[in-house]
């Protein structure tokens, strides 16, 4: 029954055209035209170093590492940002003018005073943050085997490139993440696939879902086999998106495809437990809540940045938690982190806010989900 | 011809009388007896309810929906639940399939009490919704097997059941159709076939025939009585008065969650007022001979429309004698004259009212 529950259910997703056209050709598309588009852009406007201030604290004089990460990333042919030693009073008054993009004062921490969030700035806390951690680990290592104080590990300490992954600025390409929101976008819209699968199996959906309800096969069982089934076309049209970006398009998605194909995993278990709570929570027929499906990934999309890279930046500084539950955000910003950094813990940070994500959506369907007779149908 | 009557007469008796008197008559009454009990026995089987809903109880928020409902479906009988529009009939299948949840009462289907999870039970329950059930992804071959596969795990038997149906249902040549591609006498074939592939003993029919064209409904109709001569008990409800009369041993007619009545098409039409309905189409006639007419005993209503006399009479004895010998008293000429029965729609609208329902 499992078996034949799933090869039909497989059947009919596959049979849905206007379903596919959303979660596969749709993203093509737009793939296609975001490219023609940023075509040009990428040419012309390459990556563009920017101006920060540094204030000349005794923390900042004391730490020589972190002036030579400056230093680094400040010089060569693809530097990311130019920077002067400065006073807090002057640091203040450029920004104020846009002289320069954000001034960092180190104190206990470093603080990254900014006017405005946007692509530079992310870079800049990324670098801070990468800094932090990385030093973190070192101090504990040598704190507790101080005779690993090597001159290999010193060196390794002393490298800008351990606390970033710059590489020349290869990675410095910020329209990429406009073809990695689509890919948030993608997995959204597959959630229709799960809720369509779902909705089948209610009786409260109509006809199909009551005969469905009433034969004598069980339905937690109709349920396992259906996700199963949804899962795999989901994860497969992701995989279908994901090729034709690397390999038609040429976007560049950094070296981890084991990362990479975590978050599409983890993308897809987001959409499957998103198309049950549409399925479950929602009264309608399947095309209001394909509806809803597409008009929630359209909004997340937009909060990630699909339409305007800044939105991304502007809903992080002022809405950190919309930030956090927005599930094309959050695949976005791992994408992205896989492209730019070396050090994987932002990719974990944010597939764990996907997990939680889904695991709360799941929460909040599974009294339905469970229901097998209702008030009135 | 009287030779042979006669012969038939003086012999056979004789004989008889001897074989039963002399030679076997211990025998023979052991078999009569043997025969009685058999037939008791079976007649027992056959009148054991499969379907017991006892004081079923079903609000919606401040409608009552079924109000101390009770309903007993006999093995091998069909069954015609009748009523008008939001008299409770769906609202009763639903409860009886476990779909929908209720305040009071209890369902037993196969002397067990159902449930969501009684799996055994569905198992042996097949349902044709009043709604085309059918995925429109699935080829007409293809919806036909999937729902079978909800019940039949063996691929084989499976397989064997489909044809099964498909045969059943005459279709044949539409296997590779999509259910968009059939007309609606085909697709309702093509939800029966869905519902019974499985081959289930008890089955329910919500208005199986909505929206079909005679031929098809007839075809529908004549599967229906082939299924209970294979041994499956009925459920059916339907507005079709014509369907029921023609149908089910035995109705029940419901109305505001209430059952009003109960029995077969005879008994139903015995309980009501009407007794015949005759009309007249007269050549003439003047209103002092119409008012003699409608003075005639048992006569519940009159009309005139035209040349056209409608009368109904209550149940009683001579009403037809009684208004011939008016009619020949009074000279009375006619072209046409004919009587009939009340019909089930007659006793439906008499029991359940003419006012509009919805």
């Amino acid at each position: 029954m499992f078996w034949h529950v799933f090869v039909n259910q497989f059947k009919m997703i596959i049979r849905r055209k206007e379903m596919l056209f959303w979660v596969i050709f749709f993203p093509v598309i737009l793939a296609t035209f975001f490219n023609l588009a940023f075509s040009n852009l990428t040419t012309q406007e390459q990556f563009k170093s920017f101006n920060i201030a540094v204030i000349e604290t005794e923390n900042y004089q004391q730490d020589n590492n972190f002036q030579g990460l400056l230093n680094q990333l400040s010089t060569g042919k693809n530097k990311i940002f130019n920077y002067e030693i400065s006073t807090e009073v002057v640091a203040l008054e450029k920004l104020n003018n846009n002289e320069i993009t954000a001034y960092l004062n180190y104190q206990d921490k470093i603080e990254i005073v900014v006017n405005d969030n946007n692509s530079n700035v992310s870079i800049l806390k990324g670098i801070i943050d990468n800094y932090y951690q990385t030093s973190s680990m070192f101090t504990t290592i040598i704190s507790y085997r101080p005779f690993l104080e090597s001159e290999e590990l010193m060196t390794k300490f002393n490298s800008p490139s351990t606390f970033f992954q710059g590489e020349e600025s290869k990675n410095t390409d910020y329209t990429v993440i406009y073809f990695y929101t689509l890919i948030g976008m993608a997995c959204l819209y597959s959630a229709s696939f799960s809720m369509f699968a779902i909705n089948r199996l209610e009786a409260n959906s109509g006809a199909k879902g009551a005969r469905t309800s009433v034969s004598s096969a069980p339905k937690y069982k109709m349920i396992l086999s259906s996700l199963l089934a949804t899962f795999i076309i989901q994860f497969i049209s992701l995989l279908v998106l994901l090729a034709y970006l690397i390999f038609i398009l040429k976007i560049n998605f950094g070296n981890n495809l084991n990362l990479i194909l975590l978050v599409c995993f983890v993308g897809t278990i987001v959409s499957s437990m998103l198309g049950i709570f549409v399925s479950t929570l929602f009264k309608g027929n399947v095309e209001k809540k394909t509806g809803i499906i597409i008009g929630y990934t359209m909004v997340c999309s937009f909060l990630a940045g699909m339409m305007f890279i800044d939105m991304k930046y502007i809903v992080a500084d002022k809405f950190p938690i919309l930030a956090n539950i927005n599930p094309v955000n959050l695949i976005t910003d791992s994408l992205y982190a896989i492209y730019y950094y070396s050090e994987p813990s932002r990719v974990f940070i944010n597939v764990f806010f996907l997990l939680m994500f889904a695991f709360v959506l799941f929460l909040l369907s599974i009294n339905s989900l469970r229901r097998k007779r209702y008030d009135s149908i | 011809m009287e030779k042979e009557t006669k012969k038939k007469v003086t012999i056979k008796p004789k004989k008889e009388t001897k074989k039963k008197v002399t030679i076997k008559p211990k025998k023979e009454t052991k078999k009569k007896e043997t025969i009685k009990s058999k037939k008791e026995i079976k007649k027992k089987i056959v009148k054991k309810p499969i379907v017991e809903i006892k004081n079923l109880v079903k609000n919606y928020k401040k409608v009552t929906a079924l109000d101390d409902f009770n309903l007993e479906i006999k093995e091998g009988e069909i069954l015609g639940l009748l009523g008008p529009n939001g008299s409770g009939k769906t609202t009763c299948i639903n409860c009886l399939l476990s779909l929908i949840t209720f305040d009071k009462g209890m369902i037993k289907i196969f002397d067990k009490e159902m449930s969501p999870e009684a799996y055994d039970i569905k198992s042996k329950i097949g349902v044709i919704f009043q709604d085309v059930a059918v995925f429109n992804e699935l080829t007409v071959l293809e919806n036909i097997d999937y729902f079978c596969g909800l019940y039949i795990s063996d691929h084989k038997l499976r397989k064997q059941y489909v044809e099964e149906a498909v045969k059943f249902v005459g279709l044949e040549e539409f296997l590779k159709f999509r259910p968009k591609q059939l007309s609606g006498g085909l697709l309702r074939r093509l939800n029966i076939a869905c519902g019974i592939a499985h081959k289930p003993s008890l089955i329910f029919f919500d208005e199986p025939t909505v929206g079909v064209d005679p031929q098809s409904r007839n075809k529908i109709l004549e599967g229906i009585k082939e299924l209970n001569k294979k041994g499956a008990t009925i459920l059916y409800t339907t507005h079709y008065m014509e369907e029921v009369e023609q149908l089910c041993d035995r109705i029940v007619i419901i109305d505001k969650g209430k059952e009003i009545a109960n029995g077969s098409k005879q008994e139903l039409k015995e309980k009501i007022k009407i007794g015949e309905k005759v009309t007249i189409e007269v050549l003439e006639i003047n209103p002092e001979q119409y008012k003699k007419i409608s003075k005639i005993k048992n006569i519940l209503d009159i009309e005139q429309i035209g040349n056209t006399i409608n009368i109904v009479f209550k149940n009683g004895n001579h009403n037809l004698d009684t208004l011939i010998d008016l009619l020949k008293a009074e000279d009375i000429k006619y072209e046409r004259f004919f009587s009939e029965r009340p019909t089930l729609n007659d006793v439906f609208l008499e029991m359940t009212g003419k006012e509009l329902r919805d």
